[in-house]
C-alpha cells in the first residue's frame, strides 16, 4: 500500500473521529430547548451518572477548608440535616456555606440568576423578557443597595463573607463529577458565589413577598365604575377579620401628622398591562403563611408552643434547608435560605420564632411628566429634573448582547417605557425593597439566633425592614409576642391605592412609621398571638396602610385558638393540617338557601346531594370541594360579568368561558374581593350587579345562584373526567425549579385550600411546618416537602415529601454537643483549617 | 486475537484515568495510542476500541447505577423519550465504544501512515483469521 493510500485512509479515519467527537460535544436543539452534549453528559466519570449517589449508608470524610480559624465538627442526622459545631460564628457560617453549596449549589445559582436577569445567558432567548423585566424593575439595583446597607454592619459582612468563602471553597474543591446535574443538563459551569448574590436571593424573596400592588387596576376600575360603585364594591376593611395586633387602647393618644388624603379622580382609564396572568378570583395572596404562639395558660404542659408554616411556591429542591448552628454564644436550629447565612425560622434553647408575610402594599407607581420626547428630563413641581441612566447588559446565549437603558427618577426606575403599548410606560416604580436598608436584616436574624428573652427579640427585629414580616415569638420563660415588622411609608388616606401624580413631590413618601408605633402585642390575656396575612391592625390604628390581605385562614385560626384549651403538639399538628375553608362555610349556606332545589332535574339533585353533609373541608377523597369550587367560581364570574365586559370584551360580549379570565384584556381591572362578594350575596341580593346587562329581565342573586348551578351541572356533564375527588381534581405538584417534570413530584393526592389553614393551591402551600414546645427540653417538630439534597439522584432529594403529604412530622434532632449520641446520627465529619 | 484482547483490556484500564478529571474525549486519544502500539490491523484496532471503551463506560455507569438503585437513571430516562435504565446503560456503553473505536482506528492508521506496516505481521494476522 502506497504512502499516499495510507495517508488518505488516516485522514478519512481522523475526519470520522473528529466528526464524531464534535457531534458528541454539541447540544442538540429541540424546539427552544436543547439536549445536552451527549459525550460529556453520558461520560460515566463526570457526566450525569456521577450524580447517582449511593443509596446505602453515606460516608463522611474529613475535609480541610481554607480560612477556618478552628476545627469544626459536623454531625449529620438521618434526614441529612447538618448540625454544625464551631468555636466561633465565622467558622459556623463558613461551614454552613460549604455544606449548603454541596447540597444546593444549582438552586442558589438559578435563584440569583433569575433575580439578576441573567437567565438568558444559559437558557437563550426564551427567558429574555423575564430577564429584561427583572433588570427594569431594579432588582440588581436593589441588591446593590442592600449591600451598601449591610456594609454598615461589620458583623454582617464578616458572616456574609465567611459564608461566601465557604460556598466558594466547595466550588473550588469540586469538579464536574460533583456538580449538580442541572449544570450538566443546561451545559454550563458553576460560578463563584458573592455577597451580591446573597443579596439577590433576599431580593428574590422581596419580589415574591412585597412587590404586590394594584395601582393600575384600581385606577382603571375607579375610572370605569365611578366613585360610588368603587366604594361599594371595594371596601378596604372586612368587619369579620381579626387583626394581627388587637386594639387595646394603645393608640388612643396617638395623632400623627399625616399627608393629605389622595383624591382619586375619574380620569380616563389607563389600559391593560401585559402583566403576568393574575388570578381571576380576587381572594388575597396565594403566597401567605400562618404562625401562632400559645402561652402556657393554653397548653397542657403549661409551656408555650410556637407554630409556623410559611406558604410559598412549592418546588424541588425545596426552598428551605435545615441546619443547626452551634457556637459558644448560640445553639440554634431551623431553616435557612440556600445562599444566605444563618437561620430564618427556628428556635434555640430559650426562644422560638417564625414569620408570615405582612402583605402591606409597599410598591407605588408615579406618573412622570416628561419635558421632551427623549424622556431625559421631567417636571417635578416647578423644577426640571434629569433622569439617571442605568445601563443593563443582558447576555443571551447564541445571540448578541442586548444593551438596555433604564431611566431612574427620584421615585425609582421607569420600568415599562420601552413598550409604547404599556399603560405604565410613563410611570416610575417606588418600591421599598429598592431602599438602602438602615440596618442589616442579618443582624435581626442573628439577634434571634442568639436570643434568650423577649427583650432580645424586641432588640433584634427592628433591624428588619423588607419584606415586612409578622415575627411571632415565644420564650421558655413564658412570654409570647407578635410584631408586624417592616419599614412602612406614612401615607395619606388612599395613597398608594391608585397610580399617583409624579409631578408633585408632595405625593412622594416622606417618612416612615416610627419603630415605636409599629404594631406589636405581648402576652395578651386571651393567651395567644397569631397571624395569617390578615390586616396588621383594626382600622383604629392611627396610620393608613393598604395591602393584599387574607380573610379566611385568620378567622379559622382565631376561632380555633380562642376555644382551645390544654393544647398539645398533636393539636397543633391538627391545626396546621386543618382543611376547613371559612370561605366555603360562609358562602355555601347562603348559596344553598338561594337555590330552588325543586327546579333541578335528577342529575342536578344528585350533585346537590353531595353538599348535604359536607363539613367545608377540602379533603382529597371528597367530591364536594371539587363541585363547590366550580359552583362558587361560576357564581362569582356570572356576577361580575359587567367588569369582565369592560375589561376584555370591546364588543360587549360576555366571555364564553366564565372560569378563565381573558388574556386579551382591553384594560386591566380589579374584581371585588371574595369576602365582599359573599357579603353582597347575603345582604344585597337585588344589587344591580346580579343583573345581566345583556338580558331584558332583571336578575337577582337567586337567579345567579341558580344559573351558576346549571352551569356547573353542564360543565360536569361535558367533562365527566373532571368530576373526581378533590385531591385528584386539583393536581397538586412539587415542580422542579428548572421545570423538569422528571425531577418533579406531580399528582400529589392531598387536601387543603388557600382559604383553609392547610393552604394548598396547585403549586403553592406550606413550605415548612414547624411546631416548637418550649419546655425544659425543647421539643420541636418539622417537615418540608422535599429533602435536604438538591440532587435528584440522591435519596435525600424528596425523602420528606410523603411524610409531609400525609400530615406527619419529624422530631427535629436538637443536639447539645457534637459528642452527644443518638441512634439517628448517620455520621460525623471534621472541617479543618488548611 | 490475543493483541485485540490485550488492547481492549489496556484501553479499559487506561480509560479510567478519566477519574482524575480528564475530559471524556481523552478516551479516543488513549484508545488511539494503545491501538497504535498493540494492534496489528485497523480492523483489530476498531474491535479493541469498541470492546475496551464500551465495556469501560458501561461498567463504570453500571457500578454507579446499581449502587444508586437506578433512582437517577429512571428520572434521566424520562428526558430521553422514556428510556429505561438498561437502555441508558447500553447507550452509554455504545457511546464509549464508538469513541474508543474511532480513536483506536485513527491511531492505528496514523501509525501505519508513519511506519509502513511489516508485511510479516500483516500475513501472520491474515493467517490467523
Amino acid at each position: 500500500m502506497s504512502l499516499h493510500m495510507r495517508f488518505i485512509k488516516f485522514i478519512a479515519a481522523l475526519t470520522c473521529t473528529l466528526g464524531l467527537l464534535w457531534q458528541l460535544s454539541q447540544p442538540i436543539p429541540m424546539g427552544d430547548k436543547s439536549i445536552p452534549p451527549l459525550g460529556s453528559f453520558f461520560n460515566p466519570f463526570s457526566g450525569f451518572w456521577t450524580n447517582a449517589e449511593p443509596a446505602g449508608q453515606p460516608g463522611f470524610k474529613d475535609i480541610s477548608i481554607p480560612g477556618l480559624k478552628e476545627e469544626v465538627e459536623i454531625v449529620y442526622d438521618d434526614l441529612m440535616v447538618p448540625h454544625i459545631f464551631a468555636k466561633n460564628l465565622e467558622d459556623a457560617a463558613r461551614a454552613q456555606g460549604f455544606i449548603t453549596a454541596q447540597h444546593r449549589l444549582w438552586q442558589m445559582d438559578i435563584t440569583a440568576r433569575k433575580a439578576s436577569g441573567r437567565l438568558s445567558e444559559i437558557l437563550g432567548e426564551r427567558t429574555f423578557k423575564l430577564d429584561r423585566l427583572a433588570r427594569r424593575r431594579g432588582m440588581v439595583y436593589a441588591a446593590e443597595n442592600d449591600l451598601i446597607g449591610w456594609k454598615k454592619s461589620p458583623a454582617t459582612m464578616q458572616l456574609l463573607e465567611a459564608y461566601t468563602e465557604g460556598v466558594n471553597a466547595w466550588i473550588k474543591q469540586s469538579g464536574p463529577a460533583d456538580w449538580p446535574i442541572e449544570f450538566k443538563l443546561l451545559n454550563y459551569t458553576p460560578e463563584l458565589w458573592t455577597p451580591l448574590k446573597a443579596a439577590l436571593v433576599t431580593e428574590a424573596m422581596a419580589e415574591t413577598l412585597c412587590a404586590w400592588e394594584d395601582d393600575l387596576e384600581n385606577t382603571n376600575t375607579y375610572a370605569e365604575l365611578g366613585a360610588d360603585a368603587f366604594n361599594y364594591l371595594y371596601p378596604e376593611w372586612n368587619p369579620k377579620q381579626q387583626a394581627v395586633v388587637a386594639d387595646t387602647g394603645q393608640w388612643l393618644d396617638i395623632h400623627p401628622l399625616l399627608p393629605p388624603p389622595f383624591v382619586a379622580s375619574a380620569t380616563n382609564a389607563l389600559g391593560a398591562t401585559e402583566a403576568p396572568e393574575r388570578d381571576y378570583l380576587n381572594d388575597g395572596p396565594i403566597t401567605g403563611s400562618n404562625n401562632w404562639a400559645l402561652s402556657g395558660a393554653k397548653t397542657k404542659s403549661g409551656k408555650p408552643i410556637l407554630c409556623n408554616d410559611p406558604h410559598l411556591n412549592l418546588t424541588l429542591p425545596s426552598i428551605w434547608y435545615q441546619v443547626q448552628l452551634h457556637t459558644p454564644e448560640m445553639n440554634t436550629y431551623g431553616v435557612s435560605l440556600p445562599g444566605v447565612p444563618g437561620v430564618v425560622i427556628g428556635f434555640n434553647e430559650n426562644i422560638a420564632w417564625g414569620v408570615t408575610n405582612v402583605s402591606h402594599d409597599v410598591a407605588d407607581w408615579y406618573k412622570i411628566h416628561w419635558t421632551g420626547a427623549d424622556r431625559t428630563r421631567y417636571k417635578l413641581d416647578n423644577e426640571e429634573k434629569t433622569v439617571q441612566f442605568r445601563y443593563e447588559e443582558i447576555k443571551i446565549k447564541g445571540k448578541p448582547i442586548f444593551r438596555d437603558t433604564v431611566r431612574y427618577t427620584v421615585f425609582g426606575p421607569v420600568t415599562y417605557d420601552f413598550d409604547p403599548e404599556n399603560p405604565l410606560k410613563d410611570c416610575a416604580l417606588r418600591w421599598i425593597a429598592h431602599d438602602v436598608p438602615e440596618q442589616s436584616a442579618f443582624d435581626a436574624f442573628l439577634g434571634l439566633d442568639k436570643g434568650k428573652s423577649y427583650e432580645d427579640y424586641k432588640n433584634a427585629i427592628p433591624g428588619f425592614d423588607s419584606p415586612a414580616q409578622n415575627f411571632v415569638f415565644a420564650s421558655k420563660n413564658g412570654d409570647i409576642a407578635i410584631q408586624p415588622q417592616g419599614k412602612y411609608p406614612v401615607r395619606g388616606q388612599q395613597q398608594g391605592r391608585f397610580v399617583q401624580d409624579g409631578g408633585s413631590w408632595m405625593n412622594a413618601w416622606h417618612s416612615f412609621i416610627p419603630a415605636a408605633l409599629v404594631p406589636c402585642m405581648k402576652n395578651p390575656s386571651r393567651g395567644f398571638v397569631f397571624s395569617a396575612n390578615q390586616h396588621s391592625t383594626p382600622p383604629s390604628y392611627p396610620y393608613y396602610y393598604l395591602g393584599n390581605f387574607e380573610d379566611w385562614r385568620s378567622r379559622r385560626i382565631y376561632n380555633r385558638l380562642s376555644s382551645m384549651t390544654q393544647a398539645t403538639v398533636d393539636s397543633m399538628k391538627n391545626m396546621q393540617m386543618d382543611n376547613y375553608s371559612q370561605r366555603a362555610a360562609d358562602a355555601l349556606p347562603i348559596m344553598l338557601r338561594m337555590l330552588d332545589a325543586s327546579k333541578l332535574d335528577a342529575e342536578g339533585q344528585s350533585l346537590l346531594a353531595e353538599f348535604k353533609n359536607w363539613n367545608y373541608r377540602y379533603e382529597p377523597e371528597m367530591l364536594a370541594p371539587t363541585l363547590f369550587e366550580t359552583w362558587f367560581d361560576s357564581c362569582y364570574a356570572t356576577t361580575w360579568d359587567e367588569i369582565a365586559m369592560l375589561e376584555n370584551q370591546p364588543n360587549g360580549k360576555v366571555p364564553t368561558d366564565d372560569l378563565n379570565r381573558s388574556k386579551n384584556a382591553k384594560i386591566s381591572m380589579v374584581y371585588p374581593e371574595a369576602w365582599r362578594f359573599i357579603e353582597i350575596l347575603e345582604t344585597d341580593s337585588s344589587s344591580v350587579y346580579f343583573d345581566h346587562p345583556t338580558t331584558p329581565e332583571r336578575e337577582t342573586a337567586k337567579d345567579i345562584v341558580q344559573e351558576s348551578f346549571q352551569k356547573m351541572q353542564t360543565y360536569y356533564r361535558e367533562h365527566p373526567d373532571k368530576k373526581v375527588a378533590y385531591g385528584q381534581a386539583k393536581g397538586f405538584m412539587l415542580k422542579h425549579l428548572g421545570l423538569i417534570d422528571a425531577f418533579s413530584r406531580l399528582d400529589l393526592k392531598i387536601g387543603g385550600h388557600r382559604t383553609a389553614p392547610n393552604a394548598m393551591s396547585q403549586t403553592n402551600g406550606p413550605s415548612w411546618r414547624m411546631i416548637v414546645e418550649l419546655g425544659d427540653q425543647v421539643q420541636a417538630l418539622g417537615v418540608f416537602p422535599g429533602g435536604q439534597s438538591g440532587n435528584p439522584g440522591s435519596k435525600y432529594y424528596d425523602n420528606m415529601v410523603d411524610t409531609w403529604a400525609s400530615g406527619n412530622y419529624y422530631e427535629l434532632l436538637f443536639l447539645k454537643s457534637a459528642g452527644e449520641n443518638s441512634p439517628r446520627i448517620l455520621g460525623r465529619q471534621k472541617f479543618t483549617a488548611k | 486475537m490475543k493483541n485485540t484482547f490485550l488492547a481492549a483490556l489496556l484501553i479499559l484500564a487506561l480509560g479510567q484515568l478519566s477519574h482524575f478529571g480528564l475530559p471524556w474525549w481523552s478516551l479516543a486519544i488513549i484508545a488511539g495510542l494503545v491501538a497504535a502500539w498493540l494492534c496489528k490491523s485497523a480492523w483489530q484496532a476498531f474491535v479493541a476500541g469498541l470492546l475496551g471503551g464500551g465495556i469501560l463506560w458501561m461498567i463504570a455507569a453500571w457500578l454507579l447505577d446499581s449502587a444508586n438503585g437506578s433512582v437517577l437513571s429512571g428520572k434521566v430516562g424520562q428526558l430521553f423519550q422514556g428510556a429505561s435504565s438498561m437502555q441508558l446503560l447500553l447507550l452509554t456503553g455504545f457511546m464509549g465504544g464508538l469513541i474508543a473505536a474511532f480513536g483506536a482506528l485513527t491511531g492505528k492508521l496514523g501509525k501505519d501512515m508513519l511506519v509502513k506496516p511489516s508485511r510479516k505481521g500483516y500475513l501472520q494476522e491474515k493467517r490467523r483469521r
